[in-house]
This record gives C-alpha cells, structure tokens and sequence, in this order.
C-alpha cells in the first residue's frame, strides 16, 4: 500500500521533472498536424492549379497551333492558287500561243527553229521568270510527247517529262504538283503547269513553271516570335518532308516522318495530338490533311516549351507554395508555444505546488482558456495555501496538546512500568507459590488418594469387622445369658457377678458393633437423595423419640423447616442423634430443643439448640470423632457414635456441621445443607459394591 | 463462394515460364546479295549492327555476289531465302518459268546512266551518233540503251560499241566516247577521280525503270510468310536508319566492303540514296507503275516473250501490309 503511493508518487514527480520526448509532446502534434495539414493544402492548391493551368495551356497551345496550321495552309494554298492564276493568265498570252505553235511546227517540220526558241524565250518565259519571284523558271513541253521544247532552263529541253504527272494532269487544267525529288536534276522541284491552248481550244502544249521552294519554304517555316520550338512543315504521302523542319538540315524529300500525327494526317484527318515528333522529342502538334495538294501541313510545340509557364508557374506555386508552408509552419510553431508556453508554466507551477510550494503561482498573460485555467490554478492554489496555513496552525496546537499529552503518557508509561514491575515481581511470587502449591497439591492429592485408599480399605474393614463380629459375639452373649439362666443356682455371686460382667462387656461390644454398623453404612446403605421435608422428618424423629421425650420431660420445639433434596433416612437418623443428644446431655432444668432454620444463600442453616451441659469448645473437634467419649458410660450412657454418623451424614449430603457451645451455657449444633443436590464430581464409592 | 486460385497460378506460371524460357531458336535465313559487298547493301549491314534482324529472331547470313556468281540459281535451289537482282532478269527468269516473285523495291530508280566527259559536247542521246560508246555487259544497259534509243527513233547501227572495261580510264582516256555506268559505282569513282560529266539518264528519255529488287521464290513466300515479313520489316527499317543516319551506314559497310575505302564507299552511299528514298514512294514500295515500265520495255526489246501479268512477278501482300512503320 505504501510501496504503491510512493510508486505513484515517483511516476509523477518523473513526469514532471524530465521533459517529455519531442513525439509526445503536444507543440509537436500540433506542428505535425499543422505541418501536414499546410503540405496537404500546399499540395492541393498547387495540384489543382498546375492542372487547371495546365488544361489552360494546352487549350490555349492546341487553338494556337491549329490557328498556325490554319494559317500557313491558308497562305499556301493561296500563294498556289495565285501561282496558277498566274501562269494561267501567262499561257493565256497570245504571242506565247502563237510563238510555241510555231515553234512546235518548226520541229515537226525538222527545220532550224532557233528563232522561234529564241523569241519565245527571250520574249516570254525568261521576263516572266525575272518578273515573277515566285518562279525560278518556266518551261514548254509539247503536248504530243512531253518533250521539253523551251524553258528557262536549257539543259532540259529537249528531254520528255511525258510520265510526270505535272505533264499528265497539265495537259487537262491548272495543276500543282508537290515538290519532288528530281533525280536527274538531282534537286527538289515543284511545278504548277497549264494547257497552253490556240484559240480553237487544241491543246499544244504544256507550259509549267518552277516554284520558288524557298518562297513556300519561308511560308511555312515562318515562325512565330514568341515560341522557341515552333515547327511547321508540310509531309507528303510518302511521309516525306517537304519542308525543312525547324530541327533538320536538307531533310526535305530525304527525311521521312512517321510520328503519329504524321500518320493521323496521312490518313486524311485533322486534329491536334501529343505525340513524338521526328526528333523523338515529346510534342503537342496540330496537323491538316490538304487534300487538294494531297500533303499535309504540321505545326508542333514543343511540350516542354507549352508547359514551361507551367513549370515556371508551377515552380512559382512551389516557392509560393513553400513560403506559405514556411510560414503556416512558423505560424503553427508560434501558436503551439502560444498555447504550450502557458501549459508549460501552469505544469512548472503545478509540479512547484506538487512539491508543497503552494506559495508558487503563475502568470496569467492572456485572457483566453488558458488564462482562465492560469487563474483557476492559482486560486486553488492559493486556497490551497491558506487551508495549509490553517492545517499548520491547528497543527501546532495539536503538537503543544500532543506535547502535553506525550509528557502525561510518559508519565503514566513510567507509573506503569514501575507498576508492572511490581506486579511481575508478584507475578512472579505467586507463580513460585502457586508452583510450590500445586506442588503441594499434587503432595496432597496424593495424600488423599492414599487416604482415600486407606479410608476405603477402613470402611471395608470395619464393615467386614462388625458384620463379621456380630455372629460370635451374639453367640458369647447368648451362651453367657444361657449359662447365667441355666446354672444361677450353681454359681455363686461371683461366678455370677463374673457372667454379669461378660454379659455386659458381649452387650457392649455388641452395641459397639452396631453402632460401628450404622456408621459404616452411612456409605454403604444410602439412598437417593429426593426432595424431604425437614418437618416430616422431624415429625418421625418426634415419634420415634416420644419415649425419651416424655421420660426426660423434654420440649422439642421446631419452627418452620425447609423442604430439601436428602437422603430421607438419614436425615431422621441426623435429626434422632442431634435431639437425643441435646436430651441426653441434660442439665438440671428439663431438656429444652429448639430447631430451626435460616437461610443463606445457597443453603439451609439447620440450628439444633439445647439447655444442656455444653461443651468445652476445646473439645468441639473431638466430639465428631468416632467412639470419642467426653464423658463416662455411666455419667452419659452411648457409644459415642451418634455425631460421628450425623457428620457422615451431613458431610454425604455436601454440608458442613459445626458446634457452638459453652460449658453450662448450653449447645447449638448447625447443619448447613445445599439447597440444591450437586453430584459430587468425585464418584462416591461409599454407596457401591459394599451392600450386603 | 472459394475463390479458384489454380487456373491464375497456371496462368502466372506460363507467363513466368514464357518470359523466362529461352527465346526460340532464331529463324536462319540466307540472302544472296546481287554484287560485291558494298555500300549498295548498307541496309542489310545496318540491320546486323543494329540488331534489327535479331529483334525479329532472324538469323541471316549474307552470300555475296560477283563475277560469275548466278544470283539466281542460288535462290532456285534454295542455297538463298532471298535475293537482289535487278527487275529485267527477275522478269526474264519468270519468263523462262522460273517461279520467282519480288516482295519489294529496294532501287526505285535504276541507277543506269550514260556518262560522257564534260567536254565532249555529248548530252543527250542524240549526239551518241557515231561514238564510240562502251556498256557493261549486263542485259540492263543495253536494254536500256536500247530503249533509250528506239523511244528516240535513233537507230541503234549508228554507234560504234566497244568492249567495258571495267574501269574509267577508257573514258578519260578518250577511247571511248560515252560508257554506261552505275550511278552508285562507275560514276562514283570518275567523279571521285575529279573528273566533270555529263549524264544521260534513260529516265529522261521515256525510259523510267527501277532498280533493284529482293526476290525468293514461290514456294519460300508460301511456306515463310511470317519469317518473309519479318525479314522485310527488319531490311527496310534497315535501309531507312541508314538512309537517316549516313555516316553511320558507311561504318557499318566497311567490316564487310571488298574496297576497304570509306571516301568511296561514303560516296556510293550517297549516290545510292535518292535512289531508294526519291520522297516520292516509300522505302521499298513497288510502284506498278515502274514495273509495268520495265516489262513493257523489256518487251518491247523481246528480252521477254509475252506480256507477263505483273501479279506473276510480284507479291505486294507483304509491302502493302504496313511494313513500314
């Protein structure tokens, strides 16, 4: 019990004394929270608006590009269809019909027809050429054959184009052929060509003309100023580049292209996608089927160019970002020791108070709960304080009254123990006595057992010896008295005075045996004890005593007598042997008895009182005493027998008999009997076995 | 209801099994190269490198041609899967009824030209009159010449022919007026030389052939589709890396060149390109329309007897299919 509260005790002043570790206390749950809360927030916002943004962008990019692509078709289809407008109307001339039919005529003809190729040149086809940038160079094929009868460049007349579809299809109308790679001219080429028709609508010839590349290489390679990676560049069926590409040097007709939006575009749609470009690189690209041209236009972006403002919006929403956590982590650290500053000081207080200085109190600094626990804290521990103050004081007075009682205790101990000493020292005397006592108990008890034995064997023996006796001694008698009656008259005196003597010696021994009889059967021959009563008795001692009674001329006067438990023979035999004695022992005056009876407490107090002779109190033991005489046969005739067998008795019903007495003055014998019958613990062995 | 776990754990164990077991032994296959190694064949050289081959599980070997080395008779017996050769003897062959077809182009252009010196004021067909004028004795350029010169109406008595020799110096000699030549070969090396010609190409005289093709036989395309288009994805995507990638191509030649010479080599290359990328058909395309051409001239030339019907010389299930990716 003990242990536990110091236990507990220790546990606590623990708690308070070390400082907790940094993931329990409640600053760092608060800044975790707030630091977890502040990422997630950061996160979130930077999160939702990096896709947000990002969906702004890429928006904004696929408008862009498709606008770009848009746009750059736009002027190339344009700068075509004015191209062909263009040397259409120059096919339309009619000098040119005229010059070329004739030229055509010529050559049929076999003639020298350098005239004609040279007007037609120098009239036509090179001012055209000088005056029309968007042509590096015309030429005229007949249409019979599609050989090349006049052009600005000399090494191809006389070659045939007749397989070329700019040939094929120019001999029907205005057509534009995709820049191709030409083998023997080894270079890339692109030609618009026309019908060159005579007035009746034959088509003679077809007069086509060399684009300027760099023209439509300008168009849509025109960038954007604003954008790093802009690409735009037209690929042909065959997923040729038909255009240089913003990343790539002579990959026009030599580099193929097979991103997916190529392949997208190739298949003859529009849209705009992420992909990989040729480079490998990651695009957003928009691509246009041209279905007239049968090529398609791409612009691309770089991803990383759309989505660097993103990046750098992202990073700024990082730094943002960051600096809010910073500060929301600040500001949580800032209110955690706003709010555990305070508890620390209310702890501080409360493990000073904890320690019993309940003088210590803390500062409130704020208003809010903690301001109000603050105060609470101090209140209590100022009552605390004063309810010690008064526990001090009333424990003063206790101390002075503990003091005083302290002394009063010690003197008392010392009174005690002196007390003590005495009584142990008579402790220990009475234990020595009682030990020499019991030792001479045990002495005693032993004695009694040998007396008992010797009492026993006594009244075996006496009761045997009169029993016994009784047959001769009647037999002397008897022969004696026959002796006597039969020769009286042959005796003489003395014989006869010699009889007489024998005849009375056998009649006393008789009378003595008797009288040792009676005695002996007090134990021997006893009844049980019933309820008597005494005056019964004494109406029956009465009677049988009325001979006495009458000779002597004595008053036996009895008050009222109790009814007691006895033994109802024996109590007339004790009442007979009193009355006869007081009858007996006479003086002059007749014989006055007086019985009565007082009660004590536990017993009956029988007085038997005469107006005899008395006793000399120095004889009061022996008169109890069997066969003890005070007197001579022949003053007071007896065996002297009777107050022995009145002991017996009285003692066999555990009462006491006493005399008081006084020579001359007359003598009250007491019988002091139990009210109540107590088998004695003892067994008596005198009402046994000894009955005959 | 207990879940049946035992067809999953199969199923894991077939993957694990089928990712760890050993990749099936490659697919051999043989393919007899129309000439000498030579930049001619960087695709095939690029492919190896590069591993394109042996990511189709191909394991291929390369039979080099030359002199007096029957190209065809190497795909007819079954020495070779597959074959170059040029289109007029693949015709011819088929002709003769040998069951051969081309699966693809690799030459959209034939490289036959007519060279003479800058000098010599010879620049069209037309001045071959009377010159002496000297061909290799490969069916191609006299057939082209040929054609080249009935498509112009000269006849073709009016040259004096020589023997080729082989190399140039019979043109910057003089001996000859005006010699055939390969694009990729003969012209390389006079221009190499530092010499300036001048090139009459058939093309530009109505005869529009195309070069080289990869022929194998009916039986093999029959029996090895799939090995087939596997080959010809791994060739082609070959021939555009090399294509793409110049100098890369000319590196991956020179182990296998019988001219240990990377300036010439390079240049071979170099010529050898707008002929197989014109940016006008894909790599390997077979364009009907050239091949009809070629018939027709061959034709017109009774190089062959009868019209074949180009289904019979070409296969167009395996290009057509999307190889080129």
């Amino acid at each position: 019990m003990m242990e536990k509260k110091t236990k507990k005790t220790r546990k606590l002043i623990f708690r308070n004394k070390i400082s907790l570790p940094f993931w329990q206390r409640l600053s760092t749950h608060i800044n975790l929270y707030n630091l977890f809360f502040s990422f997630l927030f950061v996160i979130t916002s930077i999160t939702i608006s990096f896709l947000s943004s990002r969906q702004v962008i890429l928006d904004d990019t696929n408008s862009l590009l498709i606008s770009v692509n848009q746009n750059k078709s736009n002027h190339f289809c344009e700068w075509i269809r004015s191209n062909e407008e263009s040397i259409l109307s120059f096919s339309q001339r009619p000098l040119l019909i005229e010059d070329t039919e004739m030229l055509i005529d010529c050559m049929e003809q076999g003639g020298d027809c350098g005239v004609i190729e040279k007007r037609l040149l120098e009239n036509h086809l090179n001012p055209k050429a000088s005056a029309d940038s968007d042509f590096d160079g015309f030429f005229l094929m007949r249409a019979s054959d599609g050989m090349v009868i006049s052009g600005t460049d000399s090494s191809l007349i006389g070659k045939y184009q007749e397989n070329e579809d700019f040939f094929i299809e120019g001999l029907k109308s205005g057509y534009t052929e995709p820049s191709a790679f030409h083998f023997t001219k080894g270079q890339a080429v692109m030609h618009t060509a026309v019908p060159v028709r005579t007035p009746d609508g034959t088509v003679i010839a077809v007069l086509s003309g060399h684009l300027n590349l760099e023209i439509m290489y300008g168009i849509i390679g025109q960038r954007s100023e604003s954008s790093e990676t802009e690409d735009s560049y037209l690929v042909n069926n065959f997923n040729y580049f038909l255009t240089e590409p913003r990343y790539g040097e002579n990959y026009a007709l030599r580099r193929s292209v097979f991103s997916n939006g190529v392949k997208e575009c190739l298949a003859g749609n529009s849209g705009v996608a992420e992909y990989t470009d040729y480079r490998g690189v990651a695009v957003i690209g928009a691509y246009q089927w041209l279905p007239e041209q049968e090529i398609c236009m791409v612009s691309e972006k770089d991803r990383s160019e759309v989505f660097a403002p993103i990046i750098a919006e992202r990073n700024i929403f990082i730094l943002v970002g960051s600096v809010l956590f910073c500060a929301s982590v600040f500001g949580g650290y800032l209110l955690s020791r706003r709010i555990t500053n305070p508890i620390h000081d209310l702890d501080r207080m409360a493990m000073q108070v904890s320690r019993g200085n309940l003088s210590a109190r803390v500062e409130i600094s704020s208003k809010n709960e903690l301001g109000l626990l603050a105060a609470t804290l101090n209140q209590m521990s100022a009552n605390l304080q004063k309810a010690q103050e008064q526990n001090q004081k009333l424990v003063a007075e206790l101390q002075v009254f503990n003091d005083e009682l302290e002394a009063r205790v010690e003197d008392r101990t010392r009174d005690l123990r002196r007390a003590r000493f005495a009584a142990e020292k008579s402790l220990k005397d009475l234990e020595q006595e009682t030990a020499s006592r019991m030792q001479a108990q045990l002495l005693l008890a032993e004695k009694a057992r040998d007396l008992q034995r010797s009492n026993e064997d006594l009244q075996r023996f006496a009761y045997v010896a009169s029993h016994d006796l009784q047959e001769p001694l009647r037999m002397v008698a008897s022969y004696l008295q026959l002796l006597e009656q039969r020769y009286q008259d042959a005796l003489d005196e003395d014989a006869r005075e010699f009889i007489h003597y024998a005849v009375d010696g056998a009649t006393r021994m008789k009378n003595l045996i008797d009288d040792l009889l009676d005695f002996s059967r007090v134990g021997t021959r006893a009844n049980p004890f019933e309820p008597t009563d005494l005056n019964t008795i004494l109406g029956k001692v009465r009677a049988n005593l009325q001979m006495r009674i009458e000779e002597e001329n004595a008053v036996v006067v009895s008050e009222e007598l109790p009814t007691i438990p006895a033994d109802p023979p024996q109590m007339i035999q004790l009442f007979q042997n009193l009355i006869d004695n007081a009858i007996k022992f006479r003086a002059e005056d007749p014989p006055r008895v007086h019985i009565k009876a007082k009660e004590a407490e536990q017993e009956w107090v029988i007085s038997v009182s005469d107006n005899g002779i008395g006793i000399d109190p120095q004889y009061f033991d022996r008169i109890f005493v069997i066969f003890q005489r005070l007197h001579t046969r022949t003053q007071y005739p007896g065996t002297g027998i009777g107050l022995a067998v009145g002991k017996r008795i009285v003692e066999r019903h555990n009462g006491r008999i006493w005399v008081e007495s006084a020579p001359g003055g007359g003598t009250t014998f007491y019988c002091a009997l139990p009210k109540k019958h107590e088998e004695k613990q003892k067994p008596s062995s005198q009402g046994n076995g000894y009955q005959q | 209801m207990k879940k049946r776990k035992g067809p999953a754990v199969v199923l894991l164990f077939l993957i694990f099994f089928a990712a760890c077991a050993p990749q099936a032994e490659p697919d051999a296959v043989t393919v007899q190269l129309k000439w000498v190694h030579q930049a001619h064949f960087a695709g095939f050289y690029i492919a190896l490198e590069k591993g394109f081959f042996a990511d189709e599980n191909l394991d291929i070997t390369l039979i080099e041609g030359g002199p007096g080395i029957d190209v065809i008779d190497s795909v007819v017996s079954g020495r070779a899967d597959f074959a170059v050769t040029a289109p007029n003897v693949l015709f011819t062959e088929v002709d003769e009824g040998e069951p051969l077809k081309a699966i693809a182009t690799i030459f959209q252009i034939s490289p036959v030209v007519f060279v003479s010196m800058a000098e010599s004021g010879i620049t069209r067909p037309h001045d071959f009159i009377d010159k002496k004028i000297s061909i290799l004795g490969v069916q191609d350029f006299e057939m082209q010449l040929h054609a080249m010169m009935d498509f112009l109406g000269i006849p073709l008595g009016s040259m004096d022919y020589k023997d080729h020799t082989y190399t140039i110096d019979d043109l910057t000699s003089g001996a000859v007026d005006v010699q055939g030549y390969y694009v990729t070969s003969g012209l390389v090396r006079l221009r190499d030389a530092g010499y300036h010609a001048n090139l009459i190409y058939p093309g530009d005289y109505g005869i529009h052939l195309n070069g080289d093709c990869l022929i194998a036989t009916d039986a093999t395309l029959e029996e090895k589709p799939d090995i087939t288009r596997r080959f010809l994805r791994a060739l082609l995507k070959g021939y555009t890396y090399a294509i793409e990638h110049e100098e890369e191509a000319v590196q991956a030649t020179m182990p296998y060149a019988l001219e240990d010479d990377a300036n010439l080599q390079r240049s071979m290359w170099s010529a050898s390109i707008p002929l197989i990328s014109t940016g006008s058909r894909t790599i390997g395309l077979m364009d009907r329309d050239a091949w009809q051409a070629t018939r027709d001239t061959l034709l017109d030339q009774n190089l062959i007897n009868q019209p074949i019907p180009l289904e019979q010389v070409l296969d167009f299930s395996f290009i057509e299919n999307g190889l080129i990716e």
